[in-house]
């Protein structure tokens, strides 16, 4: 160590941060580099999916959603507009390919598991989805809706899925997030606000605080590959 | 006579493949002419011989099946206890006769035959079981299936024999030796102890494996000429006539088929009965033997009586197993898949209920037709996981659905394929379906409707490769126009099932608190022609803590001004 400052001692800046970039590169999977706020450049074998806004887009790392783990999203009622969150990105893949696999993401489910309600079909055609392409699987308990988001995460057949499963232990979700790696998912689950003192095993956590005048400030609990923080008003289109 | 052997010379010459009908053979041909001749025998019609010379039989004779085919036990019942000695009965009372005897029985001496007391005599400890004759045609009836992927002309011969004429399938199975491989291999996975040979007749060649020790080289005799010695040195009783016949040919001095080969037919037509002589010609394929091809039922049941009551789920296992083994063989030789199958667990019977038995039924359909044994044992092990079972299980049944042909399997252009894909779509909602039942995963569709609740319908979800393009562009141009349409009203994301009312505060709507209104009113009228009317005016209001939901103001004539949350969106 001592041998390698010395060498680098005498040389410019420039230089210096050239070797340790080398370095970084050649060692890149095992380190995650965190750059400052908005400007991550690796994103740990994670593949992403923008999220039709660009305030978010610029603060995740990857610039998206990250594909293939586990995202988990607070929210202290239901309808404050978590849902509503999803489907730019979800419409973005309706038509496009994902980049994650060679399969045409349209020819994907996208799973809704232990919904509180039915999943509205018009109002998806609204948003610009395929209706044909929902998967609408129904359980008794949360239990078991843990295992069938398993199952649907880890298939493959998915694009993404969306899971009520509450109460879920920290194992429970650990399974769920190797599943959405293994099946190459967006795997997003929904969780009571109270849950957010209890550490989880999600690559994102997201508190969703809806606006008094519309809109939502969302509070990064957790940010694998950058840090926790705000983003205010972050469905602005500007 | 020199042109009937002639005739048979070149009769024999059709099956070049089999039969070099090269000098070694005419010796043999003249032998047996020169035996007719001697015996003055009628000259056979000569087509028939051609007829016959066309086909190769093989015969499986099922010594042991009476005993094979009764219900076997489990490994794990197996290795209680060392098992006792086993014979299988017939008959009643002092006509009780022995009709197969296992290893252990047969070391003890008891043979085919005995008297049930003599049998005892011999072992007092002794299993023993009642003859099924049911059960014996239900094995022969699997074996005909099984044999089906080798020869579309298969042939039963109860209580014991089979027939399949294999002429016509042996260039594609690669031989005798290879097709005799493969059809020892399934019967000894039925668990049967089998005798066979190969002959160009139907009796000739039971005849054979009648008389031939089961595990030996199979006889096979694809010439003509050495049929008739095959033939001769076999003991008159596996022809199967009756015993009063055969007593008669033995005092004639007549103990094997060439003794009575040597005799006249016309004589012998005229002293034991037409009907024997015909036999012997059809044996020797002067005269054409119709055999009746068996049809085989298209739709597979099963039924697999447990050795030993199964008071645990995990022990059902390899019965399960067993069965849909079989089912997969069913549907293998016609390349076939089944849309589900029904597995009925049958139950002892509590004390009350002695006449019909209770049942488990657990039916699984699948998305797309599906044969593995491995695929439907891996959902229904899904189901029988989470069964508790009322009572021990004693019996197995398996009854599968509509049996449909799969598609032949293609390679496609690497990288093109979607085939897995789909298979993972299929397997997913298979598994989800298994466990969760079938009313448990569901599609949504639209429905061009203005009504909200009946603008959508749960649907089958769809598994398939890749949308059409056409449809991709339908949903496309529906997305452009979506964008012109900025006009269209939203709708939310969850509907209520049922509309909720919605408490009036000062002339207000409640819900937790003030609503503030976004968007309306839209008003919806329609439905006057099915009962289902309504006329509302929908709202998009907001709580105050940011929660948006869709509300209505009823304006038909019950409850007219009234207010109802109908939707949330989320």
């Amino acid at each position: 160590m001592s041998a390698g400052a010395s060498r680098f001692s005498g040389a410019p800046p420039a230089v210096r941060t050239q070797a340790l970039s080398t370095l970084l590169e050649q060692a890149s999977g095992a380190v995650w580099r965190v750059g400052p706020q908005g400007s991550v450049s690796a994103a740990f074998g994670a593949t992403h999916l923008p999220t039709g806004f660009p305030r978010l887009d610029t603060v995740l790392p990857g610039g998206g959603w990250p594909v293939g783990t586990l995202i988990e999203v607070l929210t202290a009622r239901a309808g404050v507009g978590e849902v509503s969150l999803w489907l730019p990105a979800l419409q973005h893949w309706s038509v496009g390919v994902s980049a994650a696999t060679t399969v045409p993401a349209h020819s994907r489910w996208v799973a809704w598991v232990r919904p509180p309600y039915v999943p509205y079909g018009p109002a998806l055609a609204q948003a610009g989805l395929r209706v044909e392409q929902m998967l609408w699987v129904a359980t008794e308990g949360p239990a078991e809706a843990l295992w069938a988001a398993e199952q649907v995460l880890r298939s493959g057949a998915c694009a993404a899925a969306f899971v009520w499963a509450h109460p879920a232990d920290d194992r429970a979700l650990r399974r769920l997030k190797l599943a959405a790696a293994q099946g190459q998912s967006l795997g997003v689950v929904f969780r009571p606000l109270a849950q957010a003192a209890v550490a989880s095993p999600a690559s994102l956590r997201l508190v969703l605080h809806p606006r008094p005048a519309g809109g939502l400030d969302i509070e990064m609990l957790k940010c694998q590959g950058s840090y926790p923080g705000w983003v205010r008003d972050a469905l602005r289109h500007c | 006579m020199r042109s009937a052997t002639a005739e048979a010379l070149s009769a024999s010459s059709l099956l070049p493949a089999l039969e070099p009908p090269a000098s070694p053979l005419a010796p043999a041909i003249a032998d047996g002419r020169n035996l007719f001749c001697d015996t003055r025998m009628a000259v056979p019609p000569v087509p028939a011989v051609r007829a016959a010379a066309r086909h190769l039989w093989l015969a499986v004779h099922l010594p042991q099946l009476a005993l094979e085919c009764l219900p076997r036990p489990l490994p794990a019942a197996a290795s209680r206890s060392t098992p006792l000695p086993q014979v299988v009965v017939s008959g009643e009372g002092a006509q009780c006769e022995v009709v197969a005897v296992d290893t252990a029985a047969l070391g003890l001496g008891i043979r085919q035959g005995h008297g049930l007391n003599a049998a005892y005599a011999l072992c007092p400890l002794l299993e023993v079981l009642p003859r099924d004759l049911d059960r014996e045609l239900q094995m022969l009836q699997t074996l005909a299936r099984l044999a089906t992927q080798y020869t579309p002309w298969v042939s039963l011969e109860p209580p014991d024999g089979l027939l399949l004429e294999v002429r016509g399938s042996l260039r594609l199975l690669g031989g005798t030796r290879a097709l005799l491989a493969r059809w020892r291999q399934d019967l000894a996975q039925q668990g049967l102890t089998a005798a066979l040979a190969l002959t160009p007749t139907p009796w000739s060649a039971l005849w054979a494996a009648r008389a031939a020790t089961p595990g030996a080289a199979v006889r096979v005799i694809t010439e003509w000429g050495a049929l008739a010695a095959a033939l001769s040195g076999l003991p008159l009783a596996v022809t199967r006539w009756p015993e009063s016949l055969r007593d008669r040919l033995a005092e004639a001095g007549a103990r094997q088929v060439g003794d009575i080969l040597r005799l006249p037919r016309d004589g012998l037509a005229r002293r034991y009965g037409p009907a024997m002589a015909q036999m012997l010609e059809q044996a020797l394929g002067q005269r054409p033997t119709p055999r009746a091809r068996t049809v085989l039922p298209e739709r597979f049941v099963t039924t697999f009586e447990l050795e030993a009551e199964a008071t645990d789920v995990a022990h059902l296992q390899p019965a399960v197993d067993h069965v849909l083994h079989a089912l997969e063989t069913f549907l293998r030789v016609r390349t076939a898949g089944v849309h589900g199958v029904v597995l009925q667990l049958r139950h002892r019977p509590g004390p009350q209920e002695s006449v019909s038995p209770a049942l488990t039924t657990l039916a699984l359909s699948l998305v797309a037709p599906g044969a593995s044994a491995m695929r439907l044992g891996a959902l229904l092990r899904e189901r029988l996981e989470r069964l508790v079972l009322v009572a021990p299980v004693r019996a197995l049944r398996l009854r599968s659905g509509v049996v449909v042909p799969l598609p032949a399997a293609t390679d496609a252009v690497p990288g093109t394929s979607n085939l897995t894909e789909v298979g993972a779509a299929a397997a997913l909602l298979d598994r989800l379906r298994a466990r969760l039942g079938a009313g448990a995963v569901q599609g949504v569709c639209l429905v061009p409707e203005h009504r909200p609740e009946a603008a959508w319908r749960r649907a089958v979800p769809t598994v398939r490769a890749t949308p059409s393009m056409r449809a991709a562009k339908a949903s496309n141009s529906r997305r452009s126009s979506g964008m012109a349409q900025t006009t269209t009203p939203m709708r939310p994301l969850w509907l209520l099932p049922v509309p909720e009312r919605l408490r009036v505060c000062h002339g207000q709507p409640w819900h937790a608190g003030l609503l503030t209104a976004e968007q309306g009113p839209e008003r919806i009228e329609s439905g006057w022609w099915d009962g289902a009317e309504v006329q509302r005016d929908y709202y998009v209001v907001r709580q105050e803590d940011g929660v948006r939901l869709w509300i209505f103001r009823e304006r038909g004539e019950v409850a007219p001004g009234s207010w109802w949350l109908h939707g949330v969106f989320g």
